[in-house]
């Protein structure tokens, strides 16, 4: 099967041993770059896509890229395959959705990634675990340089970076980090936050809306082709006050006027702050009533291993349960990791790939993937 | 060069009107173009109440929609798609409608200068590349046209360019 390598093998971000990794689940940044020559993928024919992929290809080709990872055909991919692309965060809702030649080169430890007509005609991405966006950055900044050796890209001197989306317009950078906010959401700060932030219009706090087709839908909705409804950065964005796991996404909102080293120091250092926040938050909520936590991380421990019917947005709350169980040092027997490898072998597209499981009884083999990994034995 | 009609927008087509046995040439946008184009047409009906007869608004309105049916050149994409989905059609977009999309983008950046990293080439050759993409872009929409006149002298000039390019790149090496 063409995807084999990449169910072989976990991504990078999964491994919980980075900074900040008990609060931040991943670091992800992105650059959009276009040809001068070609209409933006939006516009173009398929066999002008298909000019360009090529072009991308044999970029990629003379660089000696495509010995150290694997390029996607997402036509020659089953849509149950592309849906699983787009789980690991390889390929945008956009780049799923979107018609004719297009395709995803993924590095082998898929920590970084090469969207070919997209949004854009190129689309790079690093995927780190825990905060690390300067690194993630740096990555980005040389795979640009290196195909900048071979590739022309769309540049003008005012408006830098020429994009087909006016919000990543310049540097086309997009620098997130995927946060784990419990604390701060009890305390209805996130809000105030998320407002604070609008205010200096330099970065956004965005809701995560984990709205899994319900598993009765899935199979009309993988025929269909799509899945989820518009999207940035890999997540289904929504109001940070309704967010599924208390998971909450921080990114950059301006990409124009400011420099791709700037931006990604401003989402860090917010982040950080974010972070130090919710740790206080959490001194306070343990302090106030620490057996509440230890009943809310015992309760989902015992509902996990004894399930057998499980909806995705149900398992999102309980993994976010076990995070904070896992932060407090309420659980020894559990790790950031395992917890982050659920996150992801949970998702509709893993568990049919992963576990064979047919697309309507995504509950139950969902159930079965938490009772064997929380077995009370 | 900006249009001569309405002096706010980038003349694209080069208008000629016979005025007083002289013929005149006007470098005009693409809505004044269509502009003159209906007065030329309703110029026989007799009934038309004249444009002084027209409510200010009226006339607000028709500009408003001459300015958001203009599409670009190069690709297509009419301004109004631009506008409602804060998305391009092709990188000449932001050249085609740069004044008219500068709010939106000040807006959501907060800037309109690019200050972060630049592609890798001496200034020369960046300002012979820019050249590059800006015929290439129109040589694609001239033949789409199918003005081949045009699209040879582009070509000769693309021709030009690319020599002028490599030869460029052997000096630096
Ligand atoms: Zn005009
Ligand atoms: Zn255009």
């Amino acid at each position: 099967m063409p995807l084999d390598l990449l169910l072989e093998q976990e991504p990078y971000w999964v491994s919980s041993n980075a900074p900040e990794a008990d609060l931040v689940v991943r670091s992800q940044c992105s650059l959009a770059r276009n040809f001068p020559d070609y209409p933006f993928p939006s516009q173009c024919t398929e066999s002008e896509k298909q000019v360009l992929e090529d072009r991308v290809l044999s970029a990629l080709d003379s660089l000696n890229l495509l010995s150290a990872g694997v390029y996607y055909s997402l036509p020659e991919l089953k849509p149950v395959e592309r849906l699983l692309l787009a789980e690991r965060q390889l390929i945008t809702q956009s780049l799923l959705e979107s018609h004719g030649p297009r395709g995803v080169y993924v590095s082998n430890d898929q920590r970084f990634c090469i969207m070919v007509n997209g949004a854009d005609h190129v689309c790079l991405r690093a995927l780190l675990p825990g905060l690390q966006l300067e690194e993630a950055w740096a990555q980005l900044n040389l795979a640009d340089d290196t195909l900048n050796g071979v590739l022309d890209f769309a540049y003008d001197t005012q408006r830098g970076y020429l994009t087909a989306h006016f919000d990543a317009l310049g540097t086309g950078l997009k620098a997130s980090a995927l946060m784990h906010l419990p604390a701060l959401e009890a305390a209805n700060a996130l809000s105030v936050w998320a407002a604070k932030l609008a205010r200096k219009n330099q970065q956004e706090l965005h809701g995560v809306d984990l709205h899994m087709p319900g598993d009765s839908e899935i199979k009309q909705e993988l025929l269909n082709e799509s899945c989820m409804p518009g999207e940035m950065e890999g997540a289904v964005l929504c109001d940070p006050a309704e967010s599924a796991g208390h998971l909450r996404l921080l990114v950059n909102s301006a990409s124009l006027g400011r420099q791709e080293a700037e931006i990604v120091f401003q989402v860090r250092h917010v982040a950080q702050q974010l972070a130090e926040a919710e740790r206080k938050a959490r001194n306070q909520l343990s302090q106030e009533n620490e057996l509440a936590f230890q009943d809310r991380v015992g309760r989902v421990r015992g509902m996990a291993s004894r399930a057998y019917l499980l909806d995705y947005a149900e398992a999102v709350r309980w993994l976010s349960a076990m995070r904070l169980g896992v932060e407090r040092k309420l659980d020894n027997s559990l790790s950031m990791e395992r917890i982050n490898r659920l996150l992801l072998t949970a998702q509709p597209a893993h568990l049919m790939l992963m576990r064979e499981a047919a697309s309507e009884s995504l509950s139950a083999a969902r159930a079965t993937l938490f009772r064997e990994a929380f077995d009370l034995k | 060069m900006f249009c001569q009609n309405c002096h706010k927008n980038l003349a694209t087509v080069r208008y000629a009107e016979v005025v007083d046995g002289h013929v005149k040439d006007v470098h005009l946008c693409p809505g004044c173009l269509d502009l003159q184009r209906g007065k030329m047409v309703t110029g026989f009906e007799f009934d038309k109440p004249s444009t002084k007869d027209r409510s200010v608004s009226e006339r607000e309105a028709v500009k408003e929609a001459l300015r958001t049916h203009r599409s670009c050149r190069v690709c297509g994409a009419l301004l109004q798609r631009l506008l409602d989905e804060r998305s391009a059609g092709c990188a000449a977009c932001y050249a085609e409608f740069a004044g008219l999309i500068d709010p939106l983008l000040l807006a959501c950046h907060g800037s309109v200068h690019h200050k972060g990293k630049t592609p890798h080439v001496g200034d020369a050759r960046e300002r012979l590349r820019a050249d590059l993409q800006v015929k290439r872009s129109l040589l694609r929409s001239v033949i789409q046209d199918e003005n081949y006149e045009e699209a040879a002298l582009l070509r000769d000039e693309i021709r030009c360019l690319e020599t002028g390019l490599s030869a460029s790149e052997s000096g630096a090496d």
